[in-house]
């Protein structure tokens, strides 16, 4: 019996092999060299010399939620109510809004804090698109974690404290062409074994999407990105006119219906790098659900591009 | 001594495939070999030395990989992630074998990737997992009822050696 199960279960290995061959795009012993090449030099460069050079430059950047020290984003440890790593790490999981909604991320890295500096890069596999990365970084536990990126050769550093609070550190990466982002963290005596640290990526299809369509007095608002297929519901929309912006940035073809009460329309988008845009005015005389359905033409959801669409009611 | 470089060249798309049939994410699977490379390199003076430096690779590799796993959710949600640009799709038959192996156990599955994948004898996958051999037969005995039955393998169509899909 078990032969008999064995033969064409081998096959299907090998054919797997076999298919998977052609798909491989190894990035090259090249690629390792330089990636190794980098941790030594981020990791002889970190330290005063770093740090100095990150306040010199002044780009650390702050988000609303952030309530530590701008100068110098270090403040005073605090004692963590929390138990071990894992909890560490839910914790940090959670901050960062990841352990229900994927949201508008692109790549994640969540980590323990040990004596050593941790490497990370995005990117490393399958290059990233270019682009302006938006970063969150967060610590929970006790002590601080800095945070060392580049998108060049030009390292940048971020102080983040670790403790229970919700503090968000915010940063922006610039990728000028398709490449990597490298990350280096290290924590300070306090936080070593006491620590755990996230940083999160943000998609710059969306963010752009998100810029393109600007502001506005939305009654609903979406925005996602093409690896999967969206259907949003909003109940009670009262009758009257309504007006809908998307814009979409990438690579693909986005089939969009919006169903207004009784009214609805139903267009093709061609997304392009700069931001393709679609406005129009839909009229219901029902009290009804609004259904926004968002797939792609080709039925392919390959994540190449990112949206972001909002509905006004018009006076 | 060996050459990294070399090895580099002869290892990287079969271990890839191992860890793609482990975590279901070609990419992600990419970017954890790439990661591991990187990670022998920084110590290639030591792990050169080794009888099998691939050994090590494939154990970091796997180490990751099981990292990635771990995180639950987390993890998921960003294996549905996609990279840019567009690849062309697999094949059905690929498609069900990735999908039968995410529904066995996690150390089920890593044993069954590294007998059917990696070509591992028992007694290598039970010393590579830090398990007894009979726990190793155990596990791809159970793997290969589950692939089987996932797969829709007909005992009584063996004969031409397909391997269905339902």
């Amino acid at each position: 019996m078990a032969d008999l199960i064995d033969e064409p279960l081998r096959e299907a290995f090998m054919q797997l092999r076999i298919e998977v061959v052609g798909d491989v795009v190894p990035p090259g012993p090249e690629a390792a060299h330089r990636t190794v090449a980098r941790r030594r030099r981020m990791r002889n460069g970190l330290g005063a010399g770093a740090v100095a050079l990150a306040i010199a430059l002044g780009v650390l950047a702050f988000g609303p939620h952030y309530r530590g020290d701008a100068r110098t984003g270090v403040s005073a440890p605090t004692q963590a109510n929390l138990a071990d790593f894992g909890e560490l790490r839910r914790a940090v999981l959670t901050r960062l809004g990841m352990l229900d909604v994927p949201g508008q991320w692109r790549g994640l890295w969540a980590w323990d804090v040990y004596g050593d500096p941790a490497h990370h890069t995005f990117g490393a596999g399958a290059p990233w698109p270019a682009g302006t990365y938006d970063g969150l970084v967060t610590c929970a536990g006790r002590g601080s974690i800095t945070v060392t990126w580049w998108t060049s050769d030009t390292p940048i550093t971020l102080t983040v404290p670790c403790s229970s609070k919700t503090d968000l550190a915010h940063f922006t990466a610039y990728l000028p062409t398709p490449g990597e982002i490298s990350l280096i963290a290290q924590g300070d005596a306090l936080a070593t074994g006491q620590a755990a640290f996230g940083v999160l990526m943000t998609d710059p299809y969306i963010v752009a999407a998100k810029n393109a369509l600007g502001p506005g007095s939305f009654i609903a608002a979406t925005s996602g990105d093409t690896s999967e297929p969206r259907q949003t519901v909003v109940e009670g929309t009262q009758p009257g006119t309504y007006r809908v912006s998307l814009v979409c940035v990438g690579t693909d073809t986005l089939q969009v219906s919006f169903m207004l009460g009784d009214a609805h329309t139903r267009d093709d988008v061609v997304c392009t790098d700069g931001g393709a845009r679609l406005d129009l005015q839909l009229t219901s005389s029902t009290v009804a659900a609004s259904v926004v359905t968002i797939v792609t033409a080709d039925g392919e959801f390959t994540g190449s591009a990112g949206y972001a669409y909002g509905i006004s009611q018009v006076p | 001594m060996a050459d990294f470089d070399e090895l580099y060249a002869a290892q990287f798309t079969s271990l890839t495939t191992q860890l793609y049939a482990y975590l279901g994410d070609r990419q992600e699977a990419q970017d954890v070999v790439q990661e591991a490379f990187c990670r022998a390199l920084a110590r290639w003076p030591r792990v050169s030395g080794y009888d099998e430096p691939v050994a090590w690779v494939r154990r970091v590799a796997w180490n990751l990989a099981t990292s990635h796993l771990r995180r639950g959710r987390v993890a998921a949600a960003f294996r549905r992630r996609a990279r840019p640009g567009h690849e062309p799709a697999p094949g059905p038959d690929r498609v069900a074998l990735v999908a039968a192996l995410r529904e066995l156990p996690e150390r089920q599955r890593h044993a069954v990737v590294l007998h059917y994948l990696a070509d591992q004898p028992v007694a290598e996958i039970a010393r590579a997992m830090g398990v007894a051999e009979g726990t190793v037969k155990v596990w791809l005995h159970r793997g290969r009822a589950t692939l089987a039955r996932l797969l829709g393998v007909d005992t009584g169509a063996t004969r031409d050696g397909r391997v269905g899909h339902g």
